[in-house]
């Protein structure tokens, strides 16, 4: 029966579930009934009868953890439950049955409590990820610690990006909460400061996140500058700086030795010789000293790639 | 009575008040609901979300306890500490509506 189901996909952040529900009400005022959602916010409709239905969500872990006694209460009040999803639970009432506008919450007292829980199941969680994970592995990968692979360097940036996602769930939520806090309190000039508080800290950190990424990125722009020198028996590299990756191309035997003696006074350095158009056979990585014999295990094309890291140094390769 | 109950309860929201109220006799949370639609003539209809909500942070509070179950429903009444919020409450609003008779 094609035509008559949809999929959609949607993606809702936490403090999103009004736009969420606006979102399935304007679905079904156009003919199509929601049916369920699937992760990460892929929406599934089925062909009806255009209708105003009111959709809501509610989060509420004790709800879930009593459900007969949760959806009855629902149910008795004219509110079809749906579904759960990620802690919330989905709810609809046409309007048809209503006495003016209905939600399942009559007042601002009762959202704030629903935030509170949210705060309390969803968005604690993330603090502790962000505070215990996200912060220190984006700024130990950041600053290089243990190496400075271009590896880690990839992992800065996703890392980077994950922050920023979390800094966004985080204010987001910050001024929904701060919007229904106000209306309730009484301390508005406390509650204001507090909220000041809170945003100059997340700048703050925002603010040095970014400056250890650029200072830590300072160099990449820098053109390498090195000099490439072959012998009868082997070939020799002297890096000024070298950023990026040099190779070096060589026909080899089965039982050739290759006799590496590299020292840097600056960064760091990874050798891969391998095959062309293969996996390396063989990876080193080098701060400041280091050498290594590599015996060919079969004939073949090689490719010796030396890839420096604000690498400043001799590098010696002979081979026997 | 704690300083606690009496930051979170008093003033009270007008949904708590009602509930309370109600509570002096056993009910579920939609006899609740009922019952206040026919005190107020249908101008007050409360939530289920609201309702659930506050039932499970006042039975928490110790303003009310849980008595039985009837058909997956709940019955509550209030407790003694519940009263005495209620008392409180009461007195809160008489004085209001001295003052306003008063002043107009």
């Amino acid at each position: 029966m094609m035509g008559n189901y949809k999929t959609t996909f949607r993606f809702f952040t936490i403090m999103q579930h009004e736009q969420e529900a606006e979102y399935l009400g304007r679905m079904h005022r156009d003919g199509w009934k929601f049916a369920g959602v699937d992760f990460p916010g892929f929406y599934h409709f089925v062909r009806s009868v255009p209708e105003d239905v009111v959709y809501q969500l509610d989060y509420n872990q004790d709800g879930l953890a009593h459900k007969s006694e949760y959806i009855q209460m629902f149910a008795d009040c004219g509110w079809e439950y749906l579904m759960d999803f990620f802690g919330y639970s989905y709810f609809r009432k046409p309007r048809a049955l209503m006495q003016g506008d209905e939600e399942i919450f009559c007042d601002d007292e009762s959202r704030l409590e629903m935030m509170k829980r949210v705060r309390k199941g969803r968005i604690l969680p993330m603090v502790i990820v962000f505070f215990f994970c996200i912060v220190p592995q984006f700024l130990l990968h950041a600053i290089g610690f243990g190496g400075g692979s271009p590896v880690q360097r990839g992992w800065s940036v996703t890392l980077l990006v994950c922050f920023f996602i979390y800094v966004f769930i985080f204010l987001l939520f910050s001024i929904k909460y701060y919007q229904y806090e106000r209306n309730i309190r009484k301390d508005k000039k406390g509650i204001l400061l507090k909220y000041i508080g809170l945003f100059s800290f997340i700048l703050i950190l925002s603010a040095i996140v970014i400056g250890v990424f650029v200072v830590s990125n300072r160099d990449r722009g820098r053109a390498s500058k090195y000099t490439l020198q072959e012998h009868e028996s082997g070939f020799s590299i002297g890096a000024e700086y070298l950023n990026g990756a040099v190779t070096q191309r060589q026909e080899l035997h089965k039982g050739d030795i290759i006799n590496g003696s590299l020292v840097l006074t600056e960064g760091n350095l990874q050798i891969e010789i391998g095959c062309e158009n293969e996996a390396p056979v063989f990876t080193e990585y080098v701060e400041k000293m280091g050498s290594f014999n590599y015996e060919i295990e079969k004939d073949g094309n090689y490719v010796i790639t030396c890839t420096g890291e604000n690498a400043e140094g001799s590098f010696y390769f002979e081979i026997q | 009575m704690d300083a606690h109950i009496k930051k979170v309860y008093v003033p009270m929201t007008e949904t708590g008040f009602y509930i309370l109220l109600c509570l002096k006799q056993p009910n579920h949370g939609y006899g609740i609901v009922q019952k206040v639609k026919e005190l107020t003539a249908g101008d007050i209809i409360l939530s289920p979300g609201t309702m659930y909500g506050s039932l499970s942070k006042m039975e928490k509070d110790g303003l009310i306890h849980f008595i039985r179950e009837e058909e997956k429903r709940k019955i509550y009444q209030i407790t003694e500490l519940g009263k005495d919020v209620l008392a409180l409450e009461l007195k809160r609003i008489e004085r209001l509506y001295r003052n306003i008779k008063e002043m107009v």
